[in-house]
């Protein structure tokens, strides 16, 4: 599945691409009119890590407010870190300045969910693919407008239609113009946040599949946030299960999905309807909403509404750690989760 | 339940409704059309369908396939002067609908069928408690007022299981969760215990696990209440998971009407087949997804004939000449030999020129 050796990246194959490591991303929270002071923080990313090898997928789940959008920021730099390191190419991106800095915005790309806000409606294709070539390089116009019509067709969609205006297309190919975008600076990695939520259900699969084949060809990385299951499975190599701030999950994604280890991945599991109405998943629903990340509880965060919780789910919080072979998962019912990585027996 | 002076919520709703709530809807050659700028959009163009007592059917299909602005059809709170019912019979305990008059019709409204949206920081009022939202409807259909219409609102929150619901009648919208409001509303919707309930994408605005949660309690409710349901999605998981009958629609009108375990397992309408072939499914490892070629119909430019036939891999001539009427594919009997529930599908490779 993974391309040898990758044609794009300079990185060495056994080095990964991004890296995170132990992120946090505090918010405050701020009380008074006159003098802010702040009154407690919201834990949106605490402690997360995890890294991507070059061709390959990482693929984030979790309910909404579980931090991985704003994991996908940090990423791109939209907000600034806590605490932490995200290393690209084995450097610190929060110490990048100038040039370097500029060469980072073109080696990531990024693809939201809704192709009508994300594509500005008074700029036409050309500028809007254009727009990272301009930003982040010092192409030339004329060069400019071989590379729109490049990616455009690598897109799918006809060079002619650099001319057009958003409006002009329908839902899948304007998600295909956003990819577009995404690819004109000939980025490494790309976020690909939501990418197919917002589109009609008989086009999801064609943009599913131009991102798989899209990655294969120039051998890409790909960060995937989604919902849907579904999807996650198709294109991801690794799967990471975020809950409330935190990763309790993390292994490939056969794993993940044939043997989930952690109670949450689990209930998320039974949640996500069954394609068909034959198949034979068990259906667990788990009681309970989750708990606000202002006043996450003292110890599993997952506690309250875990089915299988033990007393010391209640004050002690389990660390993310190797239960099986590739397979780290944060819970007291495997006791590699102890802290002082003590085992019970 | 505690007693009050005034009459007691059971009774009253008892002696208001007359007929029990075991009532068949059954819509006939609906039209409902919008006249724009760029020409007449024929949203809803013939969809008939019924719905038993206590069934829940499910109508899906793609944004602008006209699944919603049928159900608005229903009740007929369909946008105007843009949008219009131009044709077609609703039957409802024997009634035709549509040919009520404006008063009659409110009298339908959330008392025989009544309607759970999608997105509940929406349909519910900011500045109004829960109390003064959930009472309305029984205030309005049933006359309860005072303790009498308090105690009502309190049981209405217990059956859609609000904890505490003596605390939580009087607290706003804004103070509840995503899940919790939307569970408001649908005691809204239950609140004079319609024979039909109308449910659009009333999940897709929340989590799995909580939408799961919500699911479970509406399949609860209905078990309890005894309503029908209409349920509007675009995610044929959901359909999987509480439907009993499908209705698919593309562009209008319904391509293919089937049991649900029948949709799934045999797909007639290329359409379905397409759509349910491109489904990622998290249980599977595959290589490559099908796909539909070709962009969703645009309304108001639809060619001749069938509008999926640009995007069919199974297009004959006729399909785009002339629109195929819609043929029973195969009935299937049940264990018991009880009724046969059919299978139909408006494909021309079901008709005489396909075979």
């Amino acid at each position: 599945m993974t391309p040898e050796v990758s044609p794009v990246s300079p990185a060495s194959p056994t080095e990964a691409l991004l890296d995170v490591r132990h992120v946090r991303k505090y918010f405050p929270v701020n009380k008074g009119v006159l003098l802010r002071r702040p009154v407690g923080w919201i834990k949106a990313v605490d402690d997360v890590a995890f890294s991507i090898p070059p061709g390959q997928t990482f693929g984030l789940v979790g309910e909404s407010g579980c931090g991985k959008s704003t994991l996908a920021k940090l990423i791109l730099l939209l907000e600034p870190l806590t605490d932490g390191d995200i290393m690209f190419e084995g450097r610190s991106v929060a110490q990048l300045r100038g040039d370097d800095l500029k060469e980072y915005r073109g080696a990531v790309g990024a693809v939201f969910q809704d192709p009508f806000s994300s594509l500005s409606p008074r700029m036409r294709v050309m500028e809007i693919v254009g727009d990272p070539l301009i930003v982040t390089t010092d192409t030339p116009r004329p060069r400019i407008e071989e590379r729109v019509a490049e990616v455009l067709e690598q897109v799918g969609l006809s060079p002619a239609s650099a001319a057009n205006y958003p409006h002009e297309f329908s839902g899948g190919q304007r998600q295909r113009i956003a990819i577009a975008r995404a690819l004109s600076a000939s980025p490494r990695l790309m976020i690909l946040d939501e990418p197919v939520s917002a589109l009609d259900a008989s086009i999801r699969a064609q943009i599913i599949n131009l991102l798989k084949s899209l990655q294969r060809e120039l051998g890409l990385s790909y960060l995937l946030i989604a919902h849907d299951l579904g999807t996650v499975r198709f294109l991801s190599d690794q799967v990471g299960v975020m809950y409330l701030g935190q990763l309790v999950e993390k292994s490939s994604s056969r794993e993940v999905f044939t043997n989930p280890l952690h109670p949450y991945t689990r209930a998320l599991l039974s949640a996500a309807l069954p394609v068909r109405p034959d198949s034979s998943r068990e259906e667990i629903v788990i009681s309970g909403e989750v708990p606000s990340p202002l006043d996450p509880p003292a110890g599993c965060r997952f506690y309250p509404r875990c089915p299988v919780a033990m007393p010391v789910c209640e004050t002690v919080q389990p660390l993310l750690a190797q239960a099986q072979a590739d397979h780290e998962v944060a819970c007291h019912l495997y006791p590699t989760s102890q802290p002082q990585g003590g085992g019970m027996e | 339940m505690v007693n009050s002076p005034s009459r007691q919520p059971g009774s009253a709703f008892d002696a208001a409704s007359g007929s029990p709530p075991a009532t068949r809807l059954e819509v006939k050659d609906l039209q409902t059309w919008f006249y724009t700028r760029r020409g007449v959009v024929k949203a809803v163009d013939g969809v008939s369908f019924s719905l038993e007592p206590g069934e829940t059917l499910g109508l899906v299909g793609e944004s602008g396939s006209g699944k919603s602005i049928t159900c608005l059809s229903i009740l007929r709170l369909v946008p105007e002067p843009a949008g219009r019912i131009v044709g077609g019979e609703v039957w409802l305990g024997g009634a035709d609908l549509l040919q009520l008059s404006r008063h009659e019709m409110e009298q339908v409204r959330g008392r025989q069928v009544s309607m759970v949206l999608q997105d509940p920081m929406t349909s519910l009022n900011p500045v109004f408690n829960v109390e003064k939202q959930v009472g309305e409807g029984s205030r309005y259909h049933l006359g309860l007022q005072g303790t009498g219409l308090k105690d009502r609102v309190q049981q209405l929150l217990r059956w859609v299981r609000i904890p505490a619901p003596e605390v939580r009648a009087n607290d706003y919208p804004h103070q509840m969760s995503g899940g919790m409001r939307q569970r408001i509303v649908g005691a809204i919707a239950l609140s004079s215990e319609p024979s039909v309930l109308i449910a659009d994408e009333p999940t897709t605005s929340l989590d799995v696990t909580i939408q799961a949660q919500y699911l479970r309690l509406l399949k609860d409710l209905q078990e309890e209440h005894r309503f029908s349901m209409i349920f509007v999605t675009h995610d044929f998981g959901i359909v999987a998971r509480v439907c009993d009958r499908v209705a698919v629609m593309y562009a209008g009108k319904i391509v293919e009407l089937a049991p649900t375990q029948e949709l799934f397992s045999a797909p007639k309408h290329p359409y379905a087949q397409a759509l349910i072939q491109s489904l990622p499914d998290p249980d599977l490892e595959v290589e490559w997804l099908t796909t539909i070629p070709g962009q969703p119909p645009v309304l108001y430019d639809l060619p001749a004939g069938c509008p999926f036939a640009p995007r069919c891999t199974q297009a004959m001539d006729i399909c785009r000449e002339e629109y195929p009427p819609t043929f029973e594919t195969g009935l299937e009997v049940g264990d018991g030999g009880e009724k046969a529930a059919s299978h139909t599908a408006a494909c021309w490779l079901y008709g005489e020129a396909g075979s």
